[in-house]
């Protein structure tokens, strides 16, 4: 293998792996901020995947609406989630309910869009760097954006008033209920908003991946990995190691061959949990609670 | 007061005793006047018995929340499966093979058990789970793949032996969780459920007790599982999926978690549910799925602080309906 | 020495909650540890049943070194304790709570029952057997935990606060308990406690920690009118409260 090829493998691991910690963000600052536990997660994702290849390309709508659509969609069922299934602080209860909602959620996309694979195919226009070595541009514009996404949702976290309350509600929920925020509602607004992020990253896993009704599973396992590495509760930090596990991922599918790349991985997952709980770049117990 | 609620209770053990007794001897008639459709759905209530007690086991009663449970119970199925089809071993041998898979792999868990805690276990347990899935699905030559072995003609069964397996094997387990919940073991579980810090002053290894309750309910599982591929004749990787791990939850806490009852009562939903299956067409069986899930949300919504808690709010249901009415009227 | 504990540090973070801590105890001896909230009684409390390993220093029991012991195995070596706010096992009834304590010494339910009822005897719970633990009330439950921790026939017991929250009449009744559980086993007991005044009737010696150090030793005469812990306390209500020097 040339260095060429080495080069390429790393770039397209790099801008897989931004999109997986744009996924796995949402599921850190659900479960390390809001301790809301979703294990409905991936296949939220999966439905968002779907919706986007319905709305698009079967029922041809234009994009801009159909991005819309698709936000509001998600914004209502991440509301509802949270005012009906998810408004107690046992996780075992939060665990048993959204791996029920995982189940309601595929069976629903087996009956109305069948259990058949779809693919966006979309020609990939290649930008070529030197001869040999090129990036895809819709994986370049979805690391971008998904860079984008994640610095615009700090900001919103801390410079935007609701923002504030959220982490307000997250740190101190009597003192924030005293300060007269109704922490309910904030909490049930921010677990929405994690719902917008879902969508989105929907929309980017969408435009590399064939999705079908189990893709969930493999996405939920891959933000465990994601948020794990990073430490639960820690943003930033999964940003960082999403692009470590995508050039990883990379790395064992061309190395060792692609029927290895989900034992590897998810047996390396397991080796993490075991050997450093906390995520592997946090010194000792700063963990959780920080957005 | 107190005489007053002793003799209530040993009263109410009576109905049971009667209903159990009763069970037994319905079933005992299955058989008899039952087509195949009715003893297969009565296989499966058995199976799932038996899968019910095993989690009831470890998380009823040692309080360590198996989430894929039917990684346990997979490694059963394909324990006896590869050995008999493969390696054409006798019938005792796939039932070894899949106990000892299985033990091993429930140390690994219950060593995982015992250093994590509370959402990381769980996600260990996901993790491992999907590992053994797509190894399952990976490795051709040995699994099948996707689509799986079968099973050689000869180890085919009777349908009426197999039901007679299959009782045998549920009573067994009930009369083993009863067992197990008066002995030493039992105590130490509830102990370390209950409270691990005054378990760990008083002696106990909680350590220890953590991957011998995984171990056993896991031997647990991979019975139904062997009997499960001698059942079916094949395998498949759907063996391991979410799916049969939630039925199983849902059996136990519909029935009443950390009690003996509870996999028995809960078993009826097994029962409905097959013979829904039964009558309509397989296009329909994601509904089925979805009424499962249905029935969790809505347990979940009306019990919101603990779904999984021993004998407060939903557990030992027969014991706490009958206390509730008595307070009521007074 | 029968229970030593020479130069204990423990620290977390940069707090140091026991700082260059020894104690000694006889065989059968009762000794107390009081000292304001927030002097380090619990951390120490804690480094003796193992749950915390020390920083540095060790502690000895019987000619044995048990530092780094885990707490299941320095219950077997014959320490046992009771805790400051603790639940027992509320889904089991008090005979099985008292055997988990019971299956300690002995394997078998045959054996350990005897054990678990006989203590059970001497608490005064005796025909409470079957009652769930949430069923008990504050003062049964102490003494259920007391039986518990009996039932590991320990050589040495721990008490963390275990007059706290009774009322003056319960007080008594455990005072006499504890005098029982001295005299009848011959055990040794390190009570510890944040008023002086409950255990002074029955305690040879007493240790005073304040601020994670050990600022006097003595009988209770001794320390209640030493300088130093009157310096100490001076301005403590709960001082002059725990030792009725005010009156």
């Amino acid at each position: 293998m040339g260095i060429d090829t080495f080069i390429n493998i790393i770039l397209n691991g790099i801008l897989i792996g931004g999109v997986y910690g744009l996924v796995a963000s949402a599921f850190t600052f659900q479960a390390g901020a809001l301790q809301i536990v979703n294990f409905s997660y991936g296949s939220s994702t999966m439905l968002a995947m779907y919706l986007t290849f319905f709305l698009i390309k079967e029922w041809n709508i234009p994009i801009v609406f159909a991005v819309v659509i698709l936000f509001a969609l998600f914004f209502t069922i991440g509301w509802i989630m949270r005012r009906t299934i998810l408004n107690n602080t046992n996780h075992g209860t939060q665990i048993l309910t959204t791996m029920a909602v995982e189940l309601v959620i595929i069976n629903l996309v087996i009956i109305f869009f069948t259990g058949f694979p779809r693919d966006m195919a979309i020609f990939e226009k290649r930008i070529n760097i030197t001869d040999t070595i090129s990036v895809g541009l819709t994986q370049l514009i979805c690391f971008f954006l998904a860079a984008a996404v994640l610095v615009s949702f700090h900001l919103f976290l801390n410079k935007t008033w609701a923002g504030m309350s959220i982490r307000a509600v997250v740190q101190k929920k009597e003192i924030a209920n005293i300060m007269g925020i109704n922490s309910e509602r904030i909490m049930d607004l921010a677990f929405s908003i994690s719902y917008l992020i879902i969508a989105i990253a929907g929309i980017m896993l969408m435009t590399m991946f064939q999705v079908e009704p189990h893709f969930g599973n493999y996405m939920m396992t891959i933000s465990f990995l994601v948020c794990v590495t990073a430490g639960i509760g820690n943003m930033g930090g999964s940003f960082l190691s999403g692009i470590i596990i995508g050039i990883l991922s990379a790395l064992i599918t061309t190395l060792l061959g692609a029927q290895f790349h989900d034992p590897v991985l998810f047996g390396l997952f397991v080796l993490i949990l075991l050997v450093r709980p906390n995520g592997l770049f946090n010194s000792s117990k700063r963990i959780a609670r920080q957005i | 007061m107190r005489s007053d609620n002793l003799l209530r209770r040993e009263r109410l053990l009576h109905p049971l005793t009667a209903v159990s007794l009763a069970l037994v001897i319905l079933a005992a008639f299955v058989p008899i006047f039952g087509d195949r459709l009715m003893m297969n759905i009565a296989i499966m209530a058995m199976i799932y018995i038996i899968l019910g007690h095993s989690w009831n086991l470890l998380t009823g009663l040692a309080g360590m929340f198996s989430i894929t449970h039917a990684l346990f119970f997979g490694l059963g199925v394909y324990g006896m499966s590869i050995s008999v089809a493969k390696f054409h071993l006798p019938i005792i041998a796939g039932l070894l093979v899949g106990l000892l898979i299985n033990i091993v792999m429930s140390a690994i868990v219950g060593m995982i058990g015992s250093k994590l805690s509370g959402l990381y276990f769980v996600m260990a347990q996901v993790g491992l789970s999907q590992t053994i899935y797509t190894l399952s699905i990976q490795l051709f030559p040995l699994t099948g793949g996707v689509t799986g072995l079968s099973m050689p003609r000869e180890y085919l069964m009777d349908k009426s032996t197999l039901y007679w397996i299959a009782l045998i094997l549920a009573i067994l387990t009930t009369l083993a969780f009863a067992f197990i919940r008066k002995s030493r073991m039992g105590t130490m579980f509830v102990a370390l459920k209950e409270n691990p810090d005054l378990s760990l002053s008083l002696g106990s290894n909680v350590g220890k007790w953590r991957i011998m309750a995984t171990v056993m309910s896991a031997s647990m599982a991979s019975l139904a599982g062997s009997f499960y591929a001698l059942f079916m004749m094949s395998n498949n990787p759907e063996v391991f999926s979410m799916v049969i791990s939630l039925k199983i939850i849902i059996v136990v806490i519909v029935g009443g978690i950390g009690s003996v009852w509870g996999p028995i009562v809960g078993s009826s939903l097994v029962v409905m549910d097959e013979l829904i299956r039964g009558i309509m067409p397989t296009t329909m069986a994601p509904f089925s799925v979805i009424i499962y899930a249905l029935v969790l949300i809505i347990m979940a919504i009306r019990h919101p602080e603990g779904l999984i808690s021993i004998g407060r709010s939903i557990g030992l249901k027969l014991e706490g309906k009958s206390m509730k009415k008595v307070s009521i009227s007074k | 020495m029968f229970f030593e504990m020479s130069n204990v540090t423990k620290s977390f973070g940069g707090l140091v909650a026991n700082k260059d801590i020894s104690v000694e105890i006889a065989e059968g001896e009762i000794v107390g540890l009081i000292g304001p909230n927030g002097a380090g009684k619990s951390t120490m409390f804690k480094t003796v049943t193992g749950f915390h390993i020390p920083d540095s220093g060790s502690i000895s029991f019987g000619g044995k070194d048990i530092t780094k012991y885990e707490p299941n195995k320095i219950c077997q070596v014959g320490i046992s304790c009771t805790f400051q706010k603790s639940q027992l096992f509320s889904a089991l009834t008090l005979e099985e709570s008292v055997l988990v304590g019971a299956y300690c010494r002995h394997k078998r339910k045959s054996q350990a029952l005897p054990l678990a009822h006989r203590m059970i005897e001497f608490v005064g719970l005796g025909g409470k057997e079957e009652v769930k633990i949430s069923k008990l009330n504050m003062f049964e439950r102490k003494k259920a935990e007391l039986a518990a921790a009996l039932a590991t026939e320990p050589k040495l017991l721990l008490l963390d606060e275990l007059f706290a929250g009774l009322v003056p009449t319960e007080v008594e009744l455990m005072l006499e308990l504890v005098k029982k559980i001295n005299e009848e086993f011959g055990t040794a007991l390190f009570i510890v406690e944040h008023v002086l005044r409950v255990i002074m009737g029955i305690c040879t010696k007493v240790y005073v920690l304040e601020y994670g150090q050990l600022i006097a030793v003595g009988t209770p005469e001794e320390v209640t009118s030493s300088e130093v812990v009157i310096k100490a306390y001076l301005g403590d209500d709960d001082f002059y409260a725990a030792t009725d020097i005010k009156s």
